[in-house]
């Protein structure tokens, strides 16, 4: 299994790739290149959010701890919101993905399980799609599709890093990557659920 | 000096065997992942050259 700076690069890679294209070839501004990098990079290390004990995990909450207030300030709040609100929302959003959410989270979940396959992949577009639901379509769908690039990018890093090939054999983990299906099969029905309700929130929005 | 040679030959060839088997295993997962991603950059493409607002 490829490491934590492993992914960081094959991100930043990706990030590089697709600010590039899309800057150049696709006729975005620098600021949504320079957007679509870092999704990149942060979907490249979203998968070992599900891992107990990473380094990515503690980041990545911290990471969603600042960026979900923000997110939520800006949907209830969309004329600005006074100083007060604006305190209160941005701490406890903080605490309360930091310190509980993460812990649920954790704890209903088990390293390369469903987080780890192709239908957590198209989970982290739509969300992303979802979340730029305010933007024009353009950058919607190179931002969905660069977190869903990122989110693969991992995944094929995870199962190249399985294999040993001088010693001609394969790690247990191979083949937990990229799949289809997880392990646990509720899980794995939940995902695909949740792909079909995101995808008609999708619908709506578009 | 031929037995020797004889099971390292026969060796090498097992190695040879599972090398083959592990790399198509890696390939075809490999392939699976980059069809997957190919086909999303393609369809980027392609929205992209359409006129979207």
């Amino acid at each position: 299994m490829a490491g934590f700076k492993q992914h960081i690069f094959g991100g930043m890679v990706t990030g590089v790739g697709g600010a590039v294209l899309s800057v150049m070839t696709l006729g975005l501004t620098a600021s949504q290149g320079a957007i679509a990098f870092i999704l990149a990079t942060l979907a490249s290390i979203i998968p070992d959010i599900d891992s107990d004990t990473s380094k990515p995990v503690r980041m990545l909450f911290g990471y969603l701890g600042i960026l979900l207030p923000i997110v939520v300030l800006h949907i209830f709040y969309p004329n600005g919101a006074s100083m007060e609100t604006l305190v209160l929302v941005l701490v406890l959003g903080y605490i309360l993905v930091r310190d509980i959410i993460s812990v649920i989270f954790l704890k209903f979940t088990s390293h390369r399980g469903i987080i780890h396959s192709i239908p957590a992949a198209v989970i982290c577009g739509e969300v992303t799609y979802l979340l730029f639901r305010q933007s024009s379509l353009k950058p919607r769908i190179l931002f969905a599709c660069i977190c869903f690039v990122g989110y693969m990018v991992h995944l094929m890093m995870d199962e190249i890093w399985s294999v040993d090939l001088m010693g001609a054999s394969i790690k247990r983990s191979f083949g937990s990557a990229i799949t289809f299906v997880a392990g646990n099969k509720l899980k794995t029905i939940l995902a695909y659920l949740l792909i079909a309700l995101l995808g008609m929130l999708i619908m709506r929005v578009a | 000096m031929e037995i020797v040679i004889g099971i390292v030959c026969v060796l090498f060839f097992i190695w040879l065997l599972r090398f083959v088997w592990t790399l198509s295993k890696l390939i075809f997962k490999l392939l699976l992942g980059v069809g997957i991603v190919a086909t999303v950059i393609a369809g980027v493409l392609f929205f992209f050259n359409s006129s979207l607002p």
